[in-house]
Formats: C-alpha cells, sequence, structure tokens
C-alpha cells in the first residue's frame, strides 16, 4: 500500500475524516426518545459515520488511490479563477435582496465574461443584459417564479 | 379480450379538439419544465389544478398527464447540452451525454435520448395496458423490508459499477446517506445535523445537490482547468451533426428496449423513475464489451437510463390507478386530482370508471407522439446553445442553475446551498470521487432509512426480518454477488495491469 502524496488525494478524505467525527458527536447529542421502532433516530447516522471515518482513514493510508481529473488543476488556476468566481458567486448573492435581479444578476455575468477573458466591455454588457432579461421574463413573468426586478 | 374496443374507445375521445389541445399544451409545458431546472412535473402539475376545475375530468387528466410525460423527455435536453439535470433520474444522462456533446455530438445525444424516451414511454403504456393488475397485486408483495433490500442493492450496485474503486464509490456514497438524514427525524421529529440552521430542519432539496455537484461543479472545474491554456479552450464547443449514423443506432437500439423494461417494472417501487434509471446504467455497463466508456461518452448507458425513466412513467401509474397507491411526487398530486373529481383509484375504478380511465390511456400514446413530432426538430434549435463561446456560456450556466435553485422554495438558502456543493463536486472530481453515488445516496437515503425503520418496527425477530422474506433475500444475495463479481473483477484487471506494465 503505498501512502498517497498528493494533496488531492488527501484533503478531501481529511476533511471528510472530520465531518465523520462531527457528526458522530452531533447525533450522540441528540436527546434520548422513545421510538416504536429498534433503532430510533441515532442509530442509522451514527452507523454511517462510523462508515464514513472508516474509508476516509483507509483512503488517508493509501488504500485506493485515485485515477482522478487532476491534472488539469493548479494553484495559480485555484487563485485567479476558482476563488474570484467562489467569490462572485458570494457577492451575487449577498446583493440580489438589494440591487434587484436585473442588476446583480448583469454585474455577475459581465465580471465573470471578464474573468474568462472577454476584455470588450460593450460586448460584455449586451450580452449580460440579454441574458439577464431573457433569464427574467422566462422564471418571473412565463413560470411566476417571484424575482425582484429592481431594488427595494 | 375487451381491452382493443375500449382502447380504440379512448382514443375517439382523446382525440377531439379540446383533448388533442389539452395533450399538447401539458406536452410543450411538460418539456419546458423538463427542461429548467428546480422546477419539477409535480409542481406543475399542482400548478394546473386550479385551471383544471374549468375543465372536465378527461380534459384536465390529459393535460395532466402531458406534463409528466413531457417533464421526463425535457430533463434530457439541459442535462446533455449543459451538464445541468433537472431532476435525479437526469443525472446518469448528464454522466455520458454531456462528455458527448463535448465531443460535438451533442445533437446526436439528443436525437437518441428523444428516441429512447419515446420508445420507453410507449412500452410502459402497452405494459400499463396489459398486465397492470397482476404486476401492482406483485407490487404489494413490497413491504419495508423488500423495499430496503431494493434499494439497498441499487445503491451498491451504483457505488461499485459507477466508481473508479469501490471504496471511492462508497466513500461518495456514504457522503449522500449522511446528507439525506438532516433535517427532522420523521419518526420522532427530532431535528438531525442540522447545525442549529433552522432552514435545514426540512432537509437538503435533492435538486439543490444536483444543480450544485454538475452545473456548477462544472463551471468551477472548466475555468479552473482552462486556466493558462490557449484562446482556443474558451471557444465554443460545436453543435456539430445531429442524425446518428448506423453505428450509433446500432450501440443504442438494444438498451433502449432493456432500459425500457427496468424503469417499467421500478417504476411499479418507491423512487421508481432514479432507482430505474440508476439500474438501467449499472446493467449495460456490466453487460457492455467496453465498461471504461461509460461516464466519458458511452451512448448505450445514455439511452438506457433515458429510455428507463420514461418508462418509469406507465409503471408508476399502475399503483396509483388499479390499488390508489402513489410511489412519487407526481403521482401523489395526481392522486389528489382524480379524488378531486370523485374517483376512487383503486381496482374497481378500472372497471367502473373505464372509459375515463381508457381514454386517459390513450392520451398517454398521444402525448408521446406529440412530444417525439416536437421535440426532434427542436435539437436542431437546442443545440444552437453549443455554439455559443465557453467564456460566454460557463457564467450563463451559472445564473441558470442560480435561478432554477432559487425558484425550487424562492429562498436564497438553495442559492448558497448550491454554490456550496458546486464547491464539493469540484473538490470530488479533483479527489477521484464520482458524485453519481453520492447524488443517489442523498435521493435514496430517506426512503432507505425509513424503510428499515419501518421494517423492523413491525419485525418479531429484529434484523432476521430482511432476511426471512424471500424477496429481501434475494436482493441481499443479488447485492452480495454484485460486490463479489466487482471485486473479483478489479483484481482480475489489476493483475493484467501489472503484467502489461
Amino acid at each position: 500500500m503505498k501512502h498517497p502524496t498528493k494533496l488531492s488525494e488527501t484533503l478531501l478524505p481529511a476533511i471528510l475524516l472530520i465531518v465523520a467525527g462531527l457528526v458522530f458527536i452531533s447525533v450522540w447529542r441528540l436527546p434520548v426518545t422513545a421510538t416504536a421502532d429498534l433503532v430510533g433516530p441515532k442509530v442509522y447516522p451514527g452507523a454511517l459515520a462510523v462508515l464514513l471515518a472508516v474509508f476516509s482513514g483507509l483512503l488517508l493510508i493509501g488504500a485506493a488511490p485515485s485515477h482522478g481529473e487532476d491534472a488539469d488543476i493548479r494553484l495559480p488556476g485555484m487563485v485567479r479563477r476558482f476563488l474570484p468566481l467562489v467569490l462572485f458567486s458570494a457577492a451575487y448573492v449577498i446583493a440580489l435582496p438589494f440591487v434587484g435581479f436585473l442588476i446583480a444578476t448583469t454585474a455577475l455575468l459581465m465580471a465573470c465574461f471578464f474573468l474568462l477573458g472577454e476584455r470588450r466591455l460593450w460586448l460584455n454588457f449586451l450580452v449580460a443584459a440579454g441574458c439577464t432579461l431573457a433569464t427574467y421574463l422566462l422564471f418571473a413573468t412565463l413560470l411566476g417564479i417571484q424575482l425582484t426586478a429592481f431594488p427595494g | 379480450m375487451e381491452t382493443l374496443p375500449l382502447l380504440m374507445n379512448g382514443f375517439s375521445q382523446a382525440l377531439t379538439m379540446p383533448n388533442l389541445l389539452s395533450a399538447l399544451i401539458g406536452c410543450f409545458l411538460g418539456t419546458v419544465v423538463g427542461v429548467l431546472p428546480g422546477i419539477g412535473p409535480s409542481t406543475t402539475v399542482a400548478l394546473m389544478i386550479p385551471i383544471s376545475f374549468a375543465m372536465n375530468p378527461a380534459t384536465a387528466l390529459i393535460m395532466m398527464m402531458g406534463v409528466y410525460c413531457g417533464a421526463m423527455y425535457g430533463g434530457a435536453i439541459t442535462s446533455i447540452l449543459v451538464n445541468v439535470p433537472g431532476e435525479a433520474s437526469s443525472v446518469l444522462t448528464a454522466v455520458d451525454g454531456y462528455p458527448l456533446a463535448k465531443q460535438g455530438r451533442g445533437g446526436v445525444a439528443m436525437v437518441l435520448c428523444q428516441v429512447g424516451s419515446f420508445i420507453g414511454g410507449t412500452l410502459s403504456i402497452v405494459g400499463l395496458m396489459i398486465v397492470a393488475m397482476p404486476l401492482a397485486m406483485f407490487a404489494l408483495q413490497f413491504g419495508p423490508a423488500e423495499n430496503f433490500s431494493v434499494m439497498f442493492f441499487a445503491l451498491i450496485l451504483a457505488a461499485t459499477l459507477i466508481s473508479e474503486s469501490m471504496l471511492r464509490g462508497m466513500t461518495a456514497l456514504v457522503v449522500g446517506l449522511i446528507l439525506a438524514s438532516i433535517g427532522t427525524d420523521l419518526q420522532t421529529g427530532i431535528g438531525r445535523l442540522t447545525m442549529g440552521v433552522p432552514e435545514l430542519l426540512d432537509g437538503i432539496d435533492n435538486v439543490v445537490v444536483i444543480i450544485g455537484v454538475f452545473g456548477v461543479g462544472e463551471v468551477l472545474w472548466y475555468v479552473v482547468s482552462a486556466y493558462g491554456k490557449t484562446a482556443s479552450a474558451f471557444e465554443r464547443i460545436g453543435a456539430g451533426r445531429w442524425i446518428p449514423n448506423p453505428k450509433e443506432w446500432r450501440y443504442s437500439w438494444a438498451p433502449m428496449f432493456r432500459g425500457s423494461l427496468t424503469g417499467f417494472l421500478t417504476g411499479l417501487l418507491a423512487a421508481g423513475s432514479v432507482l430505474g434509471s440508476f439500474l438501467a446504467y449499472s446493467f449495460e455497463k456490466r453487460l457492455s464489451k467496453h465498461p471504461e466508456q461509460f461516464g466519458k461518452g458511452a451512448l448505450e448507458g445514455m439511452t438506457a437510463c433515458e429510455s428507463a425513466n420514461n418508462a418509469s412513467t406507465g409503471g408508476a401509474l399502475i399503483p396509483l390507478l388499479t390499488l390508489g397507491i402513489p410511489h412519487s411526487g407526481t403521482t401523489a398530486v395526481l392522486l389528489t386530482v382524480l379524488t378531486m373529481y370523485g374517483l376512487k383509484p383503486g381496482p374497481q375504478m378500472m372497471i367502473d370508471q373505464a372509459p375515463l380511465m381508457w381514454t386517459v390511456i390513450a392520451s398517454l400514446y398521444i402525448a408521446n407522439v406529440i412530444l417525439i413530432i416536437m421535440n426532434l426538430p427542436a435539437v436542431g434549435i437546442f443545440i444552437k446553445i453549443l455554439d455559443i463561446p465557453l467564456k460566454f456560456l460557463m457564467p450563463i450556466i451559472l445564473v441558470f442553475a442560480s435561478v432554477g435553485a432559487y425558484s425550487i422554495n424562492t429562498s436564497l438558502t438553495d442559492v448558497i446551498m448550491v454554490l456550496l456543493f458546486g464547491i464539493l463536486g469540484f473538490f470530488m472530481r479533483w479527489s477521484g470521487f464520482t458524485p453519481v453515488a453520492m447524488v443517489l445516496g442523498m435521493v435514496l437515503g430517506e426512503r432507505l432509512e425509513q424503510s428499515m425503520r419501518q421494517a423492523l418496527m413491525i419485525s418479531s425477530n429484529g434484523m432476521l426480518i430482511f432476511l426471512t422474506k424471500p424477496i429481501s433475500l434475494f436482493f441481499l444475495l443479488l447485492t452480495l454477488a454484485v460486490v463479489a463479481v466487482d471485486i473479483v473483477t478489479r483484481k482480475k484487471g489489476r493483475v493484467a495491469d501489472d503484467s502489461e506494465g
């Protein structure tokens, strides 16, 4: 058994091991209740947490080496693409109730287009505004989903 | 013996202008609903209840059946084109359909899916007509213990066959099962794993996970993996041809029929369409001469899965119409509609309300014909999406996924969840885990636990109930066999690799 050295092989199993511990503790703390079945609300998620801990541990010691697609993922790409995109999306969710769907979505799309290399701002604006309007018409007007178009 | 005259009478009713128009509207709405992530067929059928008050029962039911069938057809479109499955039953369509689109075969994939959907949908209605009653009685044999074993079998099959390694598959599956146990415990009312977040008391919506892991996860993956590459990495995929060649037809026709049978039979059970598509996919992978192609653009897996989820509609209608038991959200809403019109689903309804029931059955045939006629030419329009440069398309998918998630409960929490699951999907892919096993665990998890606990509740022998019921024992033994075969196959593969190396 070869110990994994790559971050892609150890990061997620390590996180899952921690998650398994948290799940187990959370389930353990549930109040004891009288139930008609033999199992109750604790045993099933508790058993799953134990299984997850065992599987993650096995992965950490290299029981199943990954043949994943990690070759294309590099640190500069993570810093310059992944992080900004996640931040833009988070900012979008925060901004939506304040500035409304049309402005927030147009801004998100323009920022993403720019991030992905399209530098012609007029084109970015036209495509972003067009897509936003089309999405709004489809979901809000046609399907009746409550989307606040403008601030307030 | 009386089936044919009754069916002919049904057709004569279903082909009247108001009913035909109603089927057309239902099919169109259903396709739109299937294409858009977030809004499922059950919600759409429920939204139509107020409109249906103004209609006679036959016309209303025909429209609703059109929505039900149309949603199943439409699910393939976004799965293939943008890797955003609108529903759990379309997840595996995306797994092979999207790689096909990236290879410039998106049009071919869509045409084959539409044909597969037609075959699955039509055969399931034939099944509904011929063997409805005996199959319904057989489905009654499935109590909690049997349901648990079938779901356990499907989960293990998916985790072992779809993943690159059994351990990684099992890990992803357990993550899905844990996610499914978040929320209020149905038997005690205790909130589990909610971390004090009130929104989590209702649990996490499956569709949110699916949209996040597949849609947003793909966007993140693409954006990072294309970093530092030439400008062509951000150009369009290209629509390519959309007429399948003889070889592609040859690869697809048998999986379509096998998938239809699997989907029809699993449609009788709880979570039938999801079970059907996963089982059909797993069987095809097991039967295939090139299983390594699955997940990279295998036509067999995609068409089998798509036929199965359409065939499940006919299967799901059997327990509804003959026993009054709904197994899915959509059939539960349909049950409400039937009772609203004073109809009592059960064995007697097929006799007492024969003209109405046969009109509905005939309308299902008509709906499938309408859908294939409507959707095949639309492939040429939908496929144009792939002509959009990726630097524009990927952010648009991000917005589409976010709005789709928001539309489920009109809640921003779901949008945040979609983003979080997108990040999880990215890291799973990076680490060589398959999100498919996680999604299946998530979709079937709650039912699995409930079936297990219900079985234990009625059992006088504790866990032995799973071994003393013949159907349950059969599926547990089948699970053992699958695991054993998988271990042996992988071991053989490793030995072969080592000797070649």
